[in-house]
């Protein structure tokens, strides 16, 4: 029973230090963008993303380097559900843009902005993703 | 998955939060269990059956 306690008193202390970098990491990178951009002192706003990435990598390290899954697993079950359900909207967005775009250029009924190009080109950048991360997790599995 | 957690924890006089302490995981995971809206790991199933000293198919009903 403490053994267990410990687990969820362990996974509180992580996730409570988690979410402080990354918080502190955006509070303290949008006062440098926004002292920066207000001043117009450029270090400002570059020292600004600079600790807001540190932030992002603090949340990242800690849990990495946490002693417990920092989510149980009914926690981490709905993320792999959300993460599924995003996946499908992404898939069903590029499934029908890329074909849907291309006619429309073809055919020259509309001149498709640069803007929806690129969304398309980084929809069909995460579907490779996946489909690596898919390979990587079955040889992992196999 | 049909269960009888509820009752065997009253029986215990257990809240959900002290079976979830107990097992290690989140009392909201315990109340999904109990409201039939999670199916807990095999891992987890072994520990409540532990936790309360049965089978784990004296606890969990698949049909």
């Amino acid at each position: 029973m403490n053994e267990t306690r410990n687990v969820l008193e362990t996974r509180e202390k992580y996730r409570s230090r988690m979410n402080s970098a990354l918080g502190a990491g955006i509070v303290l990178g949008a006062v440098g963008l926004l002292a920066g951009t207000l001043l117009d002192r450029d270090p400002l706003v570059v020292l600004g993303v600079g600790v807001y990435w540190l932030g992002v990598l603090g949340y990242v390290g800690i849990k990495w380097r946490a002693p417990v899954e920092v989510r149980d697993e009914r926690e981490a079950r709905i993320n792999r559900e959300a993460a599924e359900l995003t996946l499908d909207v992404l898939a069903a967005l590029l499934i029908v843009a890329a074909p849907g775009l291309t006619v429309l250029t073809v055919t020259g009924a509309w001149t498709v902005p640069e803007f929806y190009w690129g969304m398309v080109t980084m929809l069909a950048v995460v579907a490779m993703i996946v489909g690596a991360a898919n390979w990587y997790t079955e040889r992992k599995r196999s | 998955m049909n269960n009888d957690l509820p009752e065997r924890r009253d029986e215990r006089g257990m809240s959900q939060a002290d079976l979830a302490a107990a097992v290690g995981v989140s009392r909201q995971t315990i109340n999904a269990i109990e409201r039939d809206r999670y199916d807990p790991s095999l891992e987890l199933a072994f520990d409540l059956a532990a936790e309360f000293d049965c089978r784990i198919e004296d606890m969990f009903d698949p049909n």
